[in-house]
């Protein structure tokens, strides 16, 4: 019995080791990863959120830069850092809609395959892979008063320019064109994909049925798309709320700071005052998990 | 084989734990690590935020120098764009900073009080010296801190000018006032060319601190940084800057930044203001047609007081703090380089920047440097005050001058006691917060 039970013990163990050896050496081959991902994930994260609770000389201060920020009127980080939230928001509001809609309206053109679709599909596609800074070069010299494109063709036939870059609502919209031209080839591509992979028998069956192509469009194309429009939807609100490049470039926060977002600000603080930074980091960070959360919540009930 | 493996890898790590571990011992108050003991070369970084067609002046006199003290000093020169510039001293300073950087003048003080960078005392004199009397005495004066030290020497004074294109302005008399410069422009705004278009973002920075200078006003006070600029000369300053373009219709209006810059290497426009450091792309632009001249006493009609004063601006050359002492040597070398940029700097006129140093001012070089001259009298330049918190004191001032000029019926009192208020809250934000 004893000499069965070893001989049981014994089997177990050098399975034990077998499999540790196992797992040991696949855990060798990730060590690079778990290196790389510890260096510039794990650490800078942490390091951030202990950040965020030291002051300018490295101390300990609790929560007081948080407190600072969301309710003392002495500093300026408070107005900075609302302002910067408030002009956040517009922009994800008003961009994310719009880089859903656009895109997908695009994809299902696309999809029906018209004369020359290929050439569109690449057209349209084309601007994702500009850099942010030839982009805005483009723009500024179509939006610009006096010497650009737009304003001279309204100089040209006598009628009164328009201030794009410097007056509001001018401003976001410049701002929102921009970003939508820049950044709907990704979405498009995306979606597209989805819509080759529904399958063409349904849509066959609902016009055996009789159904129109509206119809078609919003009782099988989209409800068969939820799935990618999950995706796109999360992955261009956190796009959104990471909008730096555009208004720092196009119209540098202005008129009057009312295009100055989030990262602005947290760029502004960065170098002086850190700990202020990674405090607003995190807040926006939070704001976005939320949000997030929330929006892949809402979506998935109403697949369900 | 797998044991071998095993002693190998617990080797290498110890080693490495215990040369980490020698590296920190070795990291005390030491001096630095330069050739002083064998007598090599000293190597001195230097970092600028010099940029465009001034670096190629600027590299040329780093190489002349090089060759110069071939074997003794070696310069090791590394340039950003502004922005970086500054964002890497703070980041790098003290750990793996520069020896050497030049800073703009209303940064020196600021930089001094943060400890970023260390007075040139008379430890670094042993040998070499260097007089501040032999500099542009309103440039050094903004250059002392602490205890009465200096902590940088200006390589240039860059003051911002009038440009104007000479086909356009033809045989007219050049003005001599606010209003003269209006009556011209409206005379000559017209078709396709306007008088003096002006950006509402920049150089707004430039063109309303002399207008604030012009009608007699300042912009801080130098003891607390408080702001100052919210008087009857920063309102009539800034009433000034917008009547250009909503009184004189001689601008047009809500010009972006370089479009006024554009409109006038384009050839439509008679007048530009500009920063003097742009003189060799409108050289470019402009040929022959090209002209200079000072914006002295231009943007008032006062005739007194500091009516005639025009800002600038000054590269300085300071020592960043290091992390361990600095030898002797090297405080040496550093003297000996920035004395020979000083001595050397009519040199860097021709990339349109007016030197600091006395006596370069009165080589041939300089006093045949063309347009440099027509810049204006270097006594009539003012740089910033020197105030430690400068940046916050002022320079919120300029987006609600923007404002300003972006409206022709803006409230000018209520936007700068805005800017006022939020100055003071910026200058307690840099110092308490």
């Amino acid at each position: 019995m004893n000499e069965k039970n070893t001989d049981i013990s014994g089997k177990t163990v050098l399975r034990k080791l077998k499999l540790f050896k196992r797992q040991f050496y696949g855990f060798l081959f990730a060590v690079p990863f778990l290196v790389i991902f510890a260096v510039f994930f794990i650490y800078p994260f942490f390091n951030g959120i202990i950040q965020s609770f030291l002051n300018k000389r490295g101390e300990f201060v609790g929560f007081q830069n948080y407190k600072n920020i969301l309710f003392s009127q002495d500093f300026t980080y408070r107005a900075d850092f609302f302002r910067g939230l408030k002009n956040t928001l517009i922009f994800v509001v008003f961009s994310v809609p719009l880089l859903i809609v656009i895109p997908l309206f695009i994809a299902i053109l696309i999809d029906i395959q018209p004369k020359g679709y290929k050439f569109f599909r690449a057209l349209l596609f084309m601007p994702t892979v500009f850099s942010i800074s030839s982009v805005i070069l483009m723009w500024k010299r179509v939006l610009e008063v006096e010497t650009g494109f737009i304003n001279g063709v309204l100089k040209f036939l006598n009628l009164s320019q328009i201030n794009f870059l410097g007056s509001q609502p001018w401003a976001w919209i410049s701002l929102l064109l921009v970003t939508v031209w820049w950044t709907m080839g990704t979405n498009i591509v995306i979606l597209g994909a989805g819509l080759k992979n529904i399958d063409k028998s349904v849509y066959e069956a609902a016009s055996i049925d009789g159904a129109s192509y509206i119809r078609t469009v919003f009782s099988i194309t989209l409800p068969l798309l939820v799935g990618q429009l999950i995706v796109v939807l999360i992955m261009t609100l956190l796009a959104s709320f990471n909008v730096y490049g555009q208004p720092a470039l196009l119209t540098t926060g202005g008129p009057e700071r009312s295009t100055q977002v989030l990262l602005m600000v947290i760029l502004d603080n960065l170098y002086d005052r850190p700990y202020v930074a990674a405090a607003m980091s995190l807040m926006l960070g939070a704001v976005m998990i939320v949000i997030s959360v929330a929006q892949a919540a809402i979506m998935r009930r109403r697949r369900d | 084989m797998k044991k071998k493996f095993l002693t190998g890898l617990i080797s290498v790590l110890l080693a490495g734990t215990m040369s980490l571990g020698f590296a920190a011992c070795g990291g005390g108050g030491g001096d630095d690590g330069d050739d002083s003991a064998s007598g090599g070369t000293v190597s001195l970084k230097l970092w600028t935020p010099i940029t465009g067609a001034d670096l190629t002046v600027f590299e040329r006199m780093i190489t002349k120098f090089n060759q110069e003290y071939e074997g003794q000093i070696h310069i090791d020169h590394h340039s950003d764009v502004r922005d970086t510039h500054y964002n890497n001293l703070k980041n790098n300073i003290p750990n793996n900073g520069p020896d050497l950087a030049i800073i703009h003048s209303q940064l020196v003080k600021n930089y001094a009080v943060n400890d970023y960078i260390v007075p040139i005392d008379e430890s670094f004199f042993t040998k070499e010296t260097i007089n501040p009397d032999d500099y542009q005495q309103n440039v050094m004066s903004t250059l002392i801190a602490g205890e009465n030290s200096y902590y940088g020497f200006p390589l240039d004074i860059h003051p911002i000018v009038l440009y104007y294109n000479k086909e356009i302005v033809g045989d007219n008399p050049l003005p001599t006032s606010y209003s003269e410069l209006m009556t011209l422009a409206q005379k000559l705004t017209g078709g396709d060319v306007w008088g003096l278009p002006i950006s509402t973002l920049w150089p707004t920075e430039f063109t309303y601190t002399t207008a604030l200078y012009q009608a007699g006003g300042e912009e801080i006070d130098t003891e607390t940084s408080q702001p100052k600029f919210n008087s009857e000369a920063g309102a009539e300053a800034a009433e000034n800057l917008r009547d250009i373009i909503y009184k004189y219709k001689v601008s047009p209006a809500n010009l972006q930044t370089d479009a006024d810059l554009q409109l006038f290497t384009s050839g439509k426009a008679a007048f530009h203001i500009q920063g003097c450091w742009q003189l060799l792309a409108l050289e470019d632009a402009l040929g022959d047609d090209l002209g200079v001249m000072s914006l002295s006493g231009l943007l008032t009609d006062k005739k007194d007081g500091n009516y005639r004063q025009v800002m600038a601006r000054s590269h300085v050359f300071t020592v960043a703090r290091q992390k361990r002492n600095i030898s002797q040597r090297k405080k040496e070398a550093m003297v000996t380089f920035i004395k020979w940029m000083g001595e050397n700097s009519a040199e860097w006129s021709n990339a349109g920047q007016i030197p600091a140093f006395n006596a370069a001012r009165e080589t041939d070089e300089f006093k045949n440097a063309p347009y440099v001259n027509d810049f204006g009298d270097p006594s009539v330049f003012r740089t910033a005050a020197s105030a430690a918190y400068f940046e916050s004191g002022y320079e919120t001032v300029f987006q609600y001058v923007t404002t300003i000029m972006t409206s022709a019926t803006s409230n000018i009192a209520e936007q700068l006691q805005k800017a006022e208020e939020e100055a003071k809250k910026a200058v307690n934000t840099e110092m308490n917060g």
